[in-house]
């Protein structure tokens, strides 16, 4: 008899025993969703709410070769703008994006990682040290 | 007697169908009342150049019904919203030459012609029925503000720098301001789209 309940409570603790999320996933995650509420307010107006724009105007965030390219240059793009052409996936965008610097690093950060994460882009979390570093260097 | 409540069943039938839907659209703007005749505001006249750098104003826009609104075309907040929605009605009434979509540029000083030019050529717009219009920066201020009685003021401190109202204002075919709806909200663009559909029909 005690060896049966010892071997259920053995059975027990083994199955109750849950991977754990990796604190890291569970910061991502967080982030992920915060930028989620700012691409809304600030980016799906013009970049569509999928990533695709609706106007061939402006640019596709979605599998797009110019963000995967230039993760380092996007918190200025964000915090100044963009003026002057681009080509992204073999079409040229010339229409001029006006920053946004009211936005913070941390917000810029979260924006980054929604975007490199979303409808199928791959492009990795980015952090808000990474970020801080990034703003101070842009060329205005 | 069965050939009797056919006819009538018919005929009501008839003028049931008939019947078409009433709007109350009225007059906006500051009324004036001359000897109890109440006289409906009349939008001040106004002449621009538009996309193609021909000149476009009050003067093309006479004896037709137009909706207005004033944006720019590097506004990164409420102006691609609002296109966007303008262009269900864009799509609806494009072909009659009795309305006109009219979007005017607050930043006359980076929107020159071309570029108002590509902005509706990226948006897919037949400018024929919707001019982007510009003047200079008083003009434009002035007229939005005082003419159609909306808002604006230039502010730093905000993404794109000018901040705007963002309503649509329908000017009927005597120039008089009717109502003004909010671009950003689809549910008031389709009552204007039903309030055009009326005024048209």
């Amino acid at each position: 008899m005690i060896k049966i309940c010892l071997s259920l409570f053995v059975l027990i603790s083994v199955l109750s025993c849950q991977p754990t999320e990796a604190a890291s996933d569970l910061k991502n995650k967080a982030t992920y969703s915060l930028g989620l509420k700012l691409y809304q307010a600030r980016c799906a107006a013009c970049h569509g709410d999928q990533g695709e724009p609706r106007a061939k105007l402006y640019p596709p965030l979605k599998n797009s070769d110019y963000l995967k390219n230039n993760q380092s240059s996007i918190p200025c793009i964000i915090k100044h703008g963009l003026e002057g052409e681009i080509i992204v996936n073999g079409q040229s965008y010339n229409a001029k994006m006006v920053g946004h610097s009211d936005l913070s690093a941390l917000e810029i950060s979260q924006l980054i990682n929604y975007i490199n994460n979303s409808w199928g882009n791959d492009y990795g979390f980015t952090s808000l040290e990474k970020v801080k570093t990034q703003l101070e260097n842009c060329q205005k | 007697m069965l050939r009797i409540s056919f006819v009538l069943i018919s005929s009501l039938i008839l003028l049931a169908s008939c019947h078409q839907e009433q709007r109350e659209i009225g007059f906006n703007g500051p009324i004036e009342v001359v000897n109890q005749d109440t006289i409906p505001y009349v939008v001040p006249e106004f002449s621009f150049h538009n996309q193609d750098s021909v000149i476009f104003g009050s003067k093309e826009l006479a004896g037709k019904f137009y909706a207005i609104n004033f944006f720019f075309a590097t506004c990164p907040l409420q102006c691609p919203m609002i296109t966007n929605n303008l262009t269900a009605i864009h799509e609806e009434f494009k072909g009659n030459d009795q309305f006109q979509l009219v979007s005017v540029t607050l930043d006359p000083d980076y929107d020159n012609c071309k570029r108002l030019k590509e902005y509706a050529e990226g948006y897919g717009i037949e400018t024929a029925y919707w001019s982007f219009l510009k003047g200079t920066e008083k003009q434009t201020f002035d007229l939005m503000q005082k003419g159609f009685y909306q808002a604006v003021v230039k502010d730093e401190n905000i993404p794109g720098g000018i901040d705007h109202s963002a309503r649509v204002i329908l000017v009927d075919q005597k120039g008089r301001l009717r109502k003004w709806y909010n671009g950003l909200k689809p549910k008031e663009l389709e009552e204007m789209r039903k309030d055009v559909k009326y005024l048209l029909r």
